[in-house]
Order: C-alpha cells, then sequence, then structure tokens
C-alpha cells in the first residue's frame, strides 16, 4: 500500500521537462530587443536611428555632441557640456531606457513598445499608468 | 469535520507556516534567479494531501494565502492562492491512481516535481493577468526550478514522513 519514493518512470517526467524547458527557451529568447533610437531635440524626434549598424556620429545640427552604436546599444560618446551626466549616463539599449543632455537639450531615447505599456495598472496602486510620452515631458 | 481531523489541520496549518518562515531564515543562494523560491511548507500540504485529506489541504492552502494576505498583502496573497490551490489540485488529481494497484502509484517524487511545477504555473497565470504579459519568457527558469525545488521538497518530505507519522498519530493502530 505504501507509496514508492521514486522509480523509472520519474527520471522519463524530468528529462521531458528539461527537454520542454529548453525548447521554449530557444522560442522565447529568439525575440529581438527593440533595435532603434529616437533622438530628440527639444521634445521633438529630429531623428530615428537603427541599432544594428555599429556606428559613430553626431546628431543633425549638434557638431559638439558624437553618438556611438555599439552592439545594439547607444550612447553619448562625447559632449562639449560642463557636467557631461549624458556621457555618464552610458550604454542604453532596453525599452524605455534614455539618456539626456540638458544643455543641448538632447535626448536619446529607446521607444516602447506601446502594446506591453498602454493602460496597463500598476502591480502595487491599482492604478493604470498611460503611455507618457517623455520627450515631450522634459521640454515642454 | 471530525475533531481529530481539525486538530491535526490545525497543527499542519501552523507547521506550513513554520516551514514559511524558515524558508525565510535561509540566505537567498546567489545563482538563483528571482522569485525562485525553495518551496518547504510544500512538505506540509502534500503530507496533508496524502495522509489526511484532500479538502484539507485545499483548506491549509487557502488558510495560508490568509496568512499573506495578512503579513505582505493583496498581491503575493493572490499569489499564493492561485499557486496553492492550482498545485493541491493537480497532486490531488495525480495521487488518485493506483488506489488498487500499487505499480500504477505515482511516486512521491513525481507528485513534488508536478506540485512545484503547478503551483510556479499557478502563479505564473495571476502574474500574466494581472501585472505584466511579458513574465512568459519565464515559463523556462521556472520550470528547472520546478524540478529542482521539487525533488528537494519531495526528498524532505520522505525523510520527515517517519517523524510526522509519529507526531499525527498516524498509522498508529490504536488510534490518536
Amino acid at each position: 500500500m505504501e507509496r514508492k519514493y521514486t522509480d523509472r518512470k520519474d527520471l522519463f517526467l524530468i528529462i521531458s521537462l528539461l527537454i520542454t524547458a529548453g525548447l521554449l527557451y530557444l522560442l522565447l529568447s529568439g525575440k529581438p530587443s527593440s533595435s532603434v533610437c529616437e533622438i530628440c531635440l527639444d521634445g521633438e524626434v529630429i531623428q530615428t536611428v537603427s541599432l544594428t549598424e555599429d556606428t559613430t556620429f553626431s546628431p543633425e545640427g549638434i557638431p559638439e555632441i558624437t553618438l556611438e552604436i555599439r552592439n545594439g546599444k547607444i550612447r553619448f560618446l562625447s559632449s562639449d557640456c560642463p557636467d557631461q551626466i549624458c556621457v555618464k549616463s552610458g550604454f542604453i539599449s532596453r525599452p524605455g531606457e534614455y539618456a539626456v543632455c540638458l544643455p543641448h537639450r538632447l535626448m536619446i531615447r529607446i521607444p516602447e513598445d506601446p502594446s506591453s505599456t498602454d493602460s496597463r495598472p500598476d502591480a502595487i496602486t491599482g492604478k493604470v499608468t498611460p503611455n507618457v510620452h517623455i520627450c515631450g515631458r522634459i521640454f515642454p | 469535520m471530525k475533531t481529530k481531523t481539525l486538530t491535526r489541520t490545525a497543527l499542519l496549518f501552523a507547521l506550513s507556516i513554520v516551514m514559511a518562515y524558515l524558508e525565510h531564515l535561509i540566505p537567498p543562494l546567489p545563482f538563483a534567479p528571482p522569485g525562485v523560491k525553495l518551496g518547504l511548507s510544500n512538505i506540509i500540504t502534500m503530507y496533508t494531501l496524502f495522509f489526511i485529506g484532500v479538502p484539507q489541504a485545499f483548506l491549509i492552502a487557502v488558510l495560508k494565502a490568509g496568512f499573506v494576505l495578512l503579513t505582505r498583502g493583496t498581491i503575493a496573497s493572490l499569489l499564493s492562492l492561485s499557486g496553492g490551490l492550482v498545485s493541491v489540485g493537480v497532486m490531488a488529481l495525480l495521487s488518485l491512481p493506483g488506489r488498487k494497484d500499487d505499480s500504477k502509484k505515482f511516486t512521491y517524487l513525481f507528485l513534488s516535481i508536478c506540485g512545484a511545477l503547478s503551483h510556479n504555473l499557478g502563479q505564473l497565470v495571476v502574474v500574466y493577468l494581472m501585472i505584466s504579459h511579458s513574465f512568459l519568457a519565464y515559463v523556462p527558469v521556472l520550470i528547472i526550478s520546478g524540478i529542482v525545488m521539487g525533488i528537494i521538497t519531495g526528498s524532505l518530505l520522505r525523510l520527515l514522513l517517519p517523524a510526522l507519522h509519529r507526531s499525527f498519530g498516524i498509522g498508529w493502530k490504536g488510534g490518536a
């Protein structure tokens, strides 16, 4: 009447679960992250660049700033602003991340996928978070 | 519910909270992904399910969610409830076969792994509906952790069986 602790069937269960996990991992990890970056001046998107090609460039009309794209990430490589906060922000690559150079009123941001953020309730407060366009908020 | 069953269930519920507290004392492993827990109190849920009864196991899952509601809030409580109910449901179904034929019985390890897995998946459904849709990418991690934690809790249950039986007077012909 006693239930056994383990037998050979359990090994099949474990192996088949491991295979399922592996397959799911392969299936779900194939989705690439966001591959574009918006460059905003005074709150207006002036340029949209692809992050797929490694390059170094200056945004249109602002030769004082250089941006660098490397391995699907983008950063302020150099700027002539005094505090260098934009350069210190480092690389950004995930949707929703941004870096700002306030003296030049310039911002780089990775656009969020609207379907994942629109009117999604906040887990803690239960309130609905509107999809805020950060560009417009910082430079009104 | 008979008084004996009532007191046993109450004691087991207390034990499951103690288990959760014990688990809280263990420092998190550095390589463990976030959100992955040992699930020590699942040992008690399994014991209740196998040796006290299915309704009592469900009762303990609900009571545990109530305790979590008082101590850790609504979301944590909902996660505990969904995980607990799904896990008990799956284990109850899987413990059905083999009432007459011992060789058809699923083993403790099998039930424990399935219980841990379904606990994770039950929680994932709530996370998916309430918090975020991007959690699906976490499924493989939850499957692997379900296997590991299922093996650990199943083995611990097997180790603790004699002590639990002695404490709850089960398997003792004289009755408790």
